[in-house]
């Protein structure tokens, strides 16, 4: 159980890593999903029935919101002409 | 079979949606629809009173809304009386409606006509039905509001726009005191089925403001002059509202209530009943025009129901209220295939005989027979027992009431010696088609039979045989007055031109209302309105001045001090801004660092405390 614990973290660490350092808005975008399946394990964990309907919830929520990212991923890149987060910073002005 | 009760309600009202809705893609076949579902509508009234006939009466009931104090309840009930009631609704509105096939075919709003007719059955069911005291206001305004829709069917005439309008006053004034009657009765928790211990005052007042809203919706004195005026309407829908909806909803009420009336509101029935049926039957004997004569007969009906319900003797009311409706309609149906036949309602010049309208002829004869009281036609069933009741509790009423069975014989018979002859007259005129003639002969059978085959609590308790004999040869007497002034012209009309002028004029009762009631108000309005404008209007300009000047004042306080204050918050606020404005790059990462440091912190507070 232990090494359950251990190997989500390890996930959800590389995760963050990527979702912060990455510079292009997919790798971003995989990063985060990373992060959603270390959660995932988390909730697998205990083995109860709650935690597996979580489960379940969670992926919903996020195949939706994946097509949702891609759609605003491919919006932004019309608009734009470029997916690098660094060069979208229209939040400051 | 306590289900068929809202199964009732719910197949003319639901009808009345549909054409009302889809009247454009359904077209003429509307009136099929309509007539169909009114007839399914009366088979299933047919095993409601053969139910409550064989077995026991109907009742359910079904939770509507509750507060913490008290609940309501969809309460519907069905005994003898409501289930007699119905079938007579049902089977007049069949009847008129068939009629109308042929007497409005072709007009423009056909398919409204039909929708309006079904939802005025359904309001009326629904009346009948209801037993708890919201339910059934709900449906009296109703019932106000498809005659209102129904009289000013032909809203283009001036004439059918102010007799709509005036009907709907009329009617909603007498509402008024039934409502404050039913807000009295939750105030004091009295219910028509206990009664208990409650004092007589509260009941007679409770009792008289229940009898205004009868006074209203059945046109009785002081409220009569909507009805007269309501002939703008369709012929048919004057047969339906006068026969078995609207007026009947009045009696219908004093019916249903009967309970709660004390002594002291009994005998203002009484008075008011056996007054109304007089002034009624004086004012037919001058009208010219064929509607408005029956419309004064039905008022004057009408007061003998009140009358009968006066001498408590409620049973009688409903009886005559079953045998009216059906010798009602049949002579405004008669009255209304006249009419299609010469294009006019006026009867002096209107003349036709058996051989060119026989059907007409004969039906119109029946109908007058009935209305007169003369055996064995329905009326003189029904009227014999208000006599007799009316016998035993008042004399003086007794006395005016068969003044008025005199007139009431009189009116009617000159209306029938003008119009027709009894010879054979060479020509040619438009025949009633053949919906209408169904109608007729239907409503003329009913007429007869209704008398004959009465139910069991109908049957008459005294046997005594002077009384009707009387009102028999009163009526006779009348009939043969009217035959020697109207056919032979042996005698001149008695009736001098001074009384004449009264008459027609309806005793000046339309006067009463302007110089009265409307004028005073506008005179009352007037007077306010001059208050308002020299009082009411100056202090408010006064306080307007003073409020000014008082601003100018604090106008200039204010620059002095409290703007400063106000300039030295917004230049720190905006120092402290600049400030945390270095912060945002516009870099999503950055962000989503902090968020994360942010969070990261705030766990490790938590897991530390």
């Amino acid at each position: 159980m232990y090494h359950y614990f251990i190997i989500s973290s390890i996930l959800f660490t590389i995760g963050m890593y990527g979702a912060l350092t990455k510079k292009r808005a997919l790798q971003i975008y995989l990063c985060i999903e990373l992060m959603f399946n270390a959660v995932n394990i988390n909730f697998l964990i205990p083995m109860i029935v709650e935690g597996q309907i979580m489960m379940l919830f969670v992926i919903t929520i996020a195949a939706a919101e994946a097509a949702a990212a891609l759609a605003l991923t491919l919006a932004i890149y019309r608009l734009k002409k470029t997916t690098s987060v660094e060069k979208i910073t229209t939040l400051k002005n | 079979m306590n289900y068929l009760l809202p199964i009732t309600i719910c197949i003319p009202l639901l009808t009345s949606f549909l054409i009302f809705f889809f009247g454009k893609k359904i077209g003429e076949k509307s009136d099929y629809l309509s007539i169909f579902s009114t007839g399914i509508t009366l088979i299933v009234n047919l095993v409601i009173f053969y139910g409550i006939y064989k077995s026991q009466n109907l009742e359910l009931t079904l939770p509507w809304f509750q507060t913490s104090t008290f609940e309501i309840n969809i309460n519907l009930f069905a005994e003898s009386i409501s289930g007699l009631m119905i079938l007579i609704v049902g089977s007049v509105s069949l009847l008129t409606q068939i009629y109308s096939i042929g007497y409005l075919s072709g007009h423009k709003k056909y398919t409204k006509y039909f929708s309006y007719m079904s939802f005025f059955t359904a309001c009326m069911y629904g009346l009948i039905l209801a037993q708890d005291l919201i339910l059934f206001f709900i449906f009296w305004e109703f019932v106000g509001l498809s005659s209102y829709l129904l009289i000013g069917f032909y809203f283009q005439q001036k004439k059918a726009a102010l007799a709509q309008k005036k009907a709907f006053l009329f009617t909603k004034f007498g509402d008024l005191g039934l409502l404050i009657g039913i807000f009295l009765m939750f105030q004091y928790g009295i219910s028509v089925e206990a009664l208990g211990e409650t004092p007589k005052t509260l009941l007679t007042l409770i009792s008289l403001l229940f009898l205004s809203g009868a006074i209203g919706k059945s046109a009785q004195f002081p409220l009569i002059m909507w009805l007269p005026r309501a002939m703008a309407g369709p012929t048919p829908v004057s047969a339906l509202l006068h026969a078995a909806t609207m007026v009947a909803a009045g009696v219908f009420l004093l019916i249903k209530f009967f309970p709660l009336f004390t002594e002291t509101s009994l005998l203002v029935v009484l008075i008011i009943g056996s007054f109304t049926a007089l002034l009624g039957a004086l004012i037919a004997t001058s009208q010219n025009n064929i509607k408005k004569i029956v419309a004064f007969s039905t008022i004057s009906q009408l007061g003998f129901m009140f009358a009968a319900v006066g001498a408590s003797n409620h049973i009688a009311a409903m009886f005559h209220l079953e045998t009216h409706a059906f010798f009602k309609a049949l002579l405004f149906l008669c009255a209304g295939s006249i009419t299609y036949a010469f294009g006019t309602q006026n009867i002096n010049k209107i003349k036709f005989s058996w051989n060119n309208l026989p059907i007409t002829y004969f039906s119109l004869l029946i109908g007058c027979f009935a209305l007169s009281g003369i055996p064995p036609f329905n009326g003189f069933f029904s009227k014999e027992q208000i006599l007799t009741s009316v016998y035993h509790q008042n004399k003086i009423a007794f006395i005016i009431l068969l003044i008025s069975t005199f007139f009431t014989a009189f009116y009617i018979f000159r209306l029938f010696f003008k119009i027709t002859s009894h010879t054979e007259i060479k020509q040619e005129i438009k025949k009633p088609p053949f919906s209408m003639k169904i109608a007729i002969i239907a409503l003329a059978y009913l007429t007869i039979l209704t008398g004959i085959l009465k139910p069991k609590f109908f049957e008459n308790q005294s046997h005594d045989f002077l009384l009707p004999t009387l009102t028999t040869l009163i009526s006779i007497s009348g009939i043969f007055l009217a035959y020697q002034i109207f056919e032979k012209k042996n005698i001149k009309h008695f009736i001098t031109p001074f009384l004449k002028k009264i008459f027609n004029k309806h005793f000046y009762l339309d006067h009463l209302h302007i110089h009265g009631i409307v004028k005073p108000t506008h005179y009352i309005s007037k007077f306010i309105h001059y208050i308002d404008q020299n009082l009411i209007d100056s202090s408010v300009n006064g306080i307007s001045i003073l409020t000014l000047s008082a601003g100018k004042y604090s106008k200039k306080s204010d620059k002095k001090i409290i703007d400063r204050i106000v300039n030295k918050v917004g230049e720190l606020l905006k120092i402290f801004g600049q400030n945390l404005r270095k912060i945002q790059t516009g870099n999503v990462q950055t962000y989503i660092f902090i968020f994360l440091t942010a969070i990261s912190i705030l766990f490790l507070y938590i897991q530390l405390k």
